[in-house]
């Protein structure tokens, strides 16, 4: 494309003649005291709690401590340049960010700016990154499922639309695996994902923007990054941010899902500003509102009713323990707020059972009236006969006289531990989940050894791909009938034939 | 700038003590006790040092109080500044009074930059328009400032009205990109 010079000049005229000399005017106030991401500034006198400030070198801050003599406030940026006596001016403006389908497959940090290297977001709706939850008349019971791709946790611990779920765990026990496997499950759906990275190395985020990219999920998913090496405030802000943007979908009647990775060190990161804000200290040197900090959040998560368009927003906030302790402050807070736990033990991950979901533990309070009517049917019993099993397996350690059927509860449950261990980044189609724990429930895979499964499950997902394509998109539709019961036992018979012979 | 906090407090205090009627009385104390201070650099350092005695002190600053209209109040006060060890903040707490003061009286001390000097026609325009948009009446002082080309920048001690051709230039030029 040519551009001629006197478009250009036209242009500039133009841009000229249209611009409105405007007057600003601002309340002020000084610097008294500026470190550690924090500033202490005397006068703003009618400056309101969460308000956006700005500091010389168009740089931001939030006021979020009003004190009599002077106003506390969290610097989001470099505060080097900030000096003592530097004049700070009130915005009148709540904390904005970007929000709608321009940021999504970009990461973005806490303030909704790009750092991905891809150019400008151009956005032009922006949401306040505070806001308040939605009211009871506004919402309507979960209803409809997100599925995760994930046999153990579809089955078990199944997930509603506008449900927050915690995933919970030690270190390295495949947290962030689950969370990334639900984003790269939702391609074909209608769902948006936004995935809040706080307080991680940026190393680990670019392996997980690398991996999304290579599914293609980044197209429908946003990243809001506030590093380790960023500044508490906007570690702090981040999930907030976030939530901002996932509202906007839910608003439209659209859906969306977001994954807050994760709170613990969120939690550290406002004890940190809180702290340096000369709040009073609380248990483990927690603020007093650090429940709050995180009940807001999760409480935005919902699913609204027809008349506000049935949008939903889910959330799945991870929590890390400290070697399995649970009772901790921060997790027991964030387990009370939410809507049932996935628990990932760490002793599992290490026996090979991945994802290493510890079911008995695990729950989820109202994902079950979400629940596909086929999934629901079939999976039955599953919780009870693997935590069953695993008591049985305690005790068949100690005796080598077990009767029938106790070898046959034990026999059943190894199947079943074996079905839902599952790949990482391999989510697995609904109709596929609901044939395996079938195939398992129904005894079939009781016909032939425990190290045979993996192939069986394996010649089973290729049969519903080859021969039973139609009957898989059939199976998940409406109830599970009769005749569909029939059809999924021939399916059993003619796969576990092969292993039998 | 901690000092304009505790300055804060002691002035609070000190204007409590008066009546409406002695406002004006009081700023013409408050006038002359800064150019004092202004005048005689040394006065503050003698106040402010801790090898001199209190009463030496005491005693200096009756002497220059002798002169006030409100003379014990404003012993009073400096006897309540050495005890507290607060003497070297004496400026800034009369200054803050001043403030306290105008603010009582709608009055509002305003330092206009301009780029240029202004006719005096200009200048009432403009004070004027600054006056109307702080709804306060407003004494003046102005300052010579060619970094902000043209235009005027009004400030008080607690709000500023940029109305420079600088910042409207930034603004223009911050626009021009978003919308490239």
């Amino acid at each position: 494309m040519i551009i001629q010079p006197d478009e250009i000049s036209s242009l500039i005229r133009d841009r000229i003649n249209n611009f409105k000399f405007d007057i600003d005017v601002a309340e002020t106030g000084k610097v008294i005291q500026v470190g550690d991401g924090i500033a202490r500034i005397y006068g703003l006198d009618n400056v309101m709690s969460m308000e956006m400030i700005l500091f010389p070198g168009d740089i931001y801050g939030m006021a979020l401590n009003l004190e009599e003599g002077n106003v506390g406030a969290i610097i989001f940026g470099d505060g080097t340049a900030i000096k003592e006596g530097d004049l700070v001016k009130r915005t009148g403006k709540i904390l904005q960010v970007p929000v709608g389908e321009a940021l999504l497959g970009r990461v973005v940090n806490t303030l909704g700016k790009a750092i991905d290297g891809k150019g400008e977001i151009n956005a032009t709706e922006f949401r306040n990154m505070e806001s308040k939850a939605l009211g009871v008349i506004d919402r309507q019971p979960v209803v409809e499922p997100v599925q995760t791709g994930i046999k153990a946790i579809d089955a078990m611990i199944p997930i509603g639309r506008g449900q927050r779920e915690l995933i919970i765990g030690d270190r390295q026990t495949g947290k962030t695996a689950i969370a990334i496997d639900t984003i790269i499950n939702q391609k074909n759906s209608d769902m948006y994902c936004i995935y809040v990275a706080v307080g991680q190395k940026q190393s680990t985020v670019a392996r997980i923007v690398k991996t999304l990219e290579s599914h293609g999920a980044m197209e429908y998913t946003t990243i809001v990054m506030a590093s380790a090496n960023e500044a508490p405030a906007l570690q702090y802000m981040a999930p907030y941010a976030g939530c901002a943007m996932g509202e906007y979908f839910m608003l439209k009647g659209q859906h969306a899902l977001i994954i807050y990775d994760d709170l613990s060190k969120h939690a550290v990161a406002y004890r940190e500003i809180s702290l340096l804000l000369r709040r009073p200290p609380g248990r483990e040197a927690y603020p007093g509102d650090v429940f709050y900090l995180h009940s807001r959040l999760l409480e935005r998560a919902s699913k609204l009713n027809d008349e506000l368009g049935g949008g939903s927003l889910t959330a799945l906030p991870i929590i890390e323990t400290k070697a399995e302790d649970v009772s901790a402050y921060i997790p027991t807070n964030v387990i009370s707020i939410t809507d049932g736990q996935i628990y990932l033990s760490s002793r599992l991950f290490h026996s090979g059972i991945r994802p290493a979901i510890n079911a008995g533990i695990s729950v989820s309070r109202v994902g079950g009236a979400a629940q596909i009517k086929a999934v629901k049917k079939v999976v039955g019993q599953l919780k009870f006969a693997l935590a069953q099993y695993d008591e049985l397996a305690a005790f068949s350690k100690f005796g080598s006289d077990l009767d029938k059927t106790t070898l046959a509860q034990l026999r059943r449950g190894e199947r079943i531990v074996e079905i839902l261990k599952q790949g990482q980044y391999q989510p697995l189609d609904v109709h596929k989940e609901v044939m395996i724990v079938f195939m398992a429930n129904e005894g079939y895979l009781d016909r032939v050894p425990k190290e045979q499964v993996a192939e069986v499950e394996e010649e089973l997902y290729v049969t519903l791909d080859t021969e039973y394509k139609e009957f898989g998109q059939e199976l998940i539709k409406g109830d599970l009938t009769d005749e569909k019961r029939e059809q999924m036992k021939k399916i059993c018979e003619q796969v576990i034939g092969k292993f039998t012979k | 700038m901690k000092k304009y906090m505790i300055a804060d407090r002691y002035a609070k205090g000190m204007i409590a003590l008066f009546t409406l009627e002695e406002f004006s009385s009081l700023r013409v104390d408050i006038a002359f006790l800064l150019r004092d201070l202004k005048e005689n650099q040394d006065l503050l350092a003698f106040l402010a040092s801790p090898l001199i005695k209190t009463a030496d002190k005491m005693n200096l600053f009756k002497e220059i109080s002798a002169t006030l209209h409100h003379e014990d109040r404003w012993n009073h006060l400096m006897d309540l500044l050495i005890q507290k060890n607060r003497e070297a903040f004496l400026d800034v707490i009369l200054e803050e009074i001043d403030r306290l003061l105008l603010e009582q009286l709608n009055l509002c001390k305003v330092n206009i930059r301009v780029a240029h000097e202004m006719s005096d026609t200009l200048k009432e325009e403009l004070e004027t328009k600054v006056s109307s948009i702080l709804n306060q009446t407003i004494l003046t002082t102005y300052t010579l400032d060619p970094t902000i080309i043209g235009g005027f920048i009004a400030e008080t001690s607690s709000q500023i009205i940029d109305a420079s051709m600088k910042n409207n230039i930034e603004r223009f030029t911050a626009n021009s990109q978003l919308n490239s």
